[in-house]
């Protein structure tokens, strides 16, 4: 599990994020939602240790420290590896760094989505990017993964395969949490959903449980939350 | 697996998946699409199926579970239950809630019923020439 | 110890190529500047010989004998010889800042992998500071190895009545940039290398200072520099210009000494302490 208490960020005179707390439990996808610039990215890049906060985190109950990074992995929307190298360097770096990289998958996942390990990281399109970052992601055997706006300005065909992972075994016990503004694509897709607003989690609720008991969408949730 | 069961299923978006999931069982089991003692997919299996979250489609199943509808014995497949009487009450069940939700929707309008049943029998035949599968639920 | 083997072979694969271009011009314009330089001589001594008269043992009785460091001083020589120096030097100096500022910089954001790998981040900062200091060995070494070559072509060049070969490490010892690059003393070698690796971590805190705070951080340089001066000056205020100071010259060399330790330590300490817990993406 992992939890956020009383997460508190600064950007210069910005309050970005004014006491955020939440939980995200393995075996689940929590979906974090906030307009854009309401701190889902910060919320994540705090989480990894990528930006100093107020506040803790813990992860299965510990603080993050270098070792857990074979826990919990991180797969932003930029691609982060240098542009010179071809896709087959990046998987023998993560070899190389990683003990728990699955060679195998890998391999699997390349296949997949129809990626080319002769390929440049330079010449890779917006939407084959965004895959090879989430094979960089799901190619390690960890128990977490923060995924940044995984659907974000992608193709229509690249958006499909990215949604067959949500519900494929690749995900299957590990805890997951995404951010995403746009949650059509994804509604039946998550278990659970925190929603950022002014800096502060408005919700935090099961989606089955609101359908459930509210008789509403997601979208309708959102909706009388934004317009608060 | 039916080829419309491969598509993918519309869902309401304002109603839990998994009762959704359950209801779609039912229909299949009561147009006969899958029958008694028939495999169902594993939970992960429906999930990519039907692109719903894993953990949904488990909730699906147990529900289904406590009916009667699936049984599961050890570690092999669960199935369609062979149990005539739970069986035939799907169809039953189905039709009854179905007819209660357009009786509650027409029941305003206060049509005499001979007329209603003159429309249903020229609207329903035509419709389902056209689409022998019928609409979604959304 | 593994992961810090791996980073440094990452880092200096990706800055091999300008590497490797800035050794082959190395080599190609100082052997050639040599070579320009040894015919050049020649030439002279020829045009001499036959305008004076001279034979070869007069000319080199009244100019004396050709040496290696003589090829720096015919025409632009001196510019071809030391140019590559010079420009690898300011290459190496400038890709120190690049070698931070290079993973945030553009789409590529590096910088998210290399902090979330499963090592302390403090091989990080040495493989990148390491990275820098065997480029410039590198270099060095390169250039001790071009000389005997260099003596080579201008032996090969010139007759030997008027060349006349001088060792490695007397032709280091003219006063030029290689004196400084290559001190023929132990203790100047430790002296410059010193106070260049110093050089180094201060650059590489002053850069994780603006990593960390961004603009407030350019505020923070600003004090840290201050602190730096202020260190700097007490040799000063030792009075190791004034032949009535108070302190033995020794004392005043022991506390640059330190001086230069604390500074360092200090500076590599404060660096790891912001890379670990004040570092932003």
């Amino acid at each position: 599990m992992i939890q956020v208490n009383q997460m508190v960020k600064i950007y210069g005179f910005k309050k970005v994020l004014n006491g955020v707390s939440f939980t995200a439990a393995k075996g689940e996808i929590t979906c974090l939602i906030g307009i854009n610039g309401a701190g889902k990215s910060t919320v994540l890049k705090s989480i990894m240790g990528l930006t100093p906060y107020k506040g803790e985190v813990l992860i299965d109950n510990a603080l993050l420290t270098p070792v857990m990074y074979e826990e919990i992995t991180f797969i932003p929307d930029s691609l982060t590896m240098p542009s010179n190298m071809r896709i087959a360097d990046c998987l023998s770096f993560m070899a190389d760094f990683y003990r728990n990289w699955n060679a195998e998958r890998a391999e699997e996942l390349l296949k997949f989505f129809e990626l080319s390990s002769k390929d440049r990281v330079s010449s890779l399109s917006k939407g084959m990017a965004a895959k090879l970052n989430l094979l960089l992601g799901l190619a390690l055997d960890c128990d977490y993964i923060l995924m940044d706006e995984p659907f974000s300005g992608i193709d229509m065909f690249s958006r499909e395969q990215i949604t067959n992972v949500f519900t494929s075994e690749l995900i299957e016990d590990r805890g997951v949490i995404i951010t995403t503004h746009e949650i059509n694509d994804i509604e039946h897709l998550i278990d659970k959903v925190v929603l950022l607003q002014h800096g502060k989690v408005e919700r935090e609720f099961y989606c089955e449980e609101v359908r459930e008991q509210e008789g509403k969408s997601i979208t309708d949730v959102m909706r009388e939350v934004y317009k608060k | 697996m039916t080829e419309e069961q491969k598509s993918g299923v519309s869902f309401n978006i304002r109603e839990p998946v998994y009762i959704q999931v359950v209801r779609h069982f039912k229909e299949q089991i009561a147009t006969g699409q899958i029958g008694a003692g028939d495999k169902i997919p594993s939970r992960r299996e429906l999930a990519a199926l039907m692109k719903i979250n894993a953990n949904t489609a488990q909730k699906a199943y147990k529900e289904m579970e406590e009916q009667g509808l699936i049984v599961t014995e050890g570690n092999s497949p669960s199935r369609i239950t062979q149990d005539q009487q739970i069986l035939s009450s799907i169809r039953a069940e189905l039709i009854e809630s179905a007819v209660d939700i357009f009786i509650g929707s027409i029941r305003n309008i206060q049509i005499p019923v001979e007329e209603l049943v003159d429309i249903i029998k020229t609207k329903y035949t035509s419709e389902r020439k056209l689409s022998p599968e019928g609409g979604d639920t959304r | 110890m593994r992961a810090f083997v791996k980073l440094l072979n990452f880092e200096m694969n990706r800055f091999a190529k300008i590497y490797i271009g800035l050794m082959v011009l190395t080599v190609a314009l100082q052997l050639a500047a040599v070579t320009i330089g040894a015919n050049h001589w020649l030439d002279s001594a020829n045009e001499a010989m036959r305008v004076n008269q001279w034979t070869l043992e007069q000319y080199h009785n009244m100019t004396g004998y050709i040496q290696l460091n003589s090829m720096m001083y015919a025409r632009y020589n001196g510019l071809l010889y030391f140019g590559p120096i010079f420009l690898s030097i300011t290459v190496l100096l400038i890709y120190s800042c690049f070698i931070w500022y290079r993973d945030w910089r553009g789409k590529n954001t590096v910088v998210y992998r290399l902090l979330t790998l499963p090592s302390n981040r403090a091989n990080l900062y040495f493989a990148k500071l390491v990275t820098i200091l065997l480029f410039v060995f590198g270099l060095v070494a390169l250039q001790i190895i071009l000389v005997p070559l260099e003596r080579l072509i201008a032996q090969s060049i010139l007759p030997a009545e008027l060349y006349r070969n001088i060792s490695v490490f007397d032709f280091l010892k003219y006063p030029t940039v290689l004196k400084v690059l290559v001190p023929p003393y132990f203790s100047e070698f430790v002296l410059y290398y010193g106070l260049g690796i110093t050089g180094l971590i201060v650059l590489f805190t002053a850069i994780l200072m603006e990593r960390s705070y961004r603009l407030k951080g350019i505020g923070l340089i600003v004090l840290y520099l201050a602190v730096l001066a202020g260190l700097a000056s007490v040799p000063y205020l030792m009075g190791y210009n004034r032949y009535d100071s108070y302190f033995y010259p020794g004392e005043i060399i022991g506390a640059c000494l330190g001086l230069i330790v604390i500074i360092a330590g200090g500076s590599l300490w404060y660096s790891l302490y912001l890379l670990r817990k004040k570092i932003s993406v």
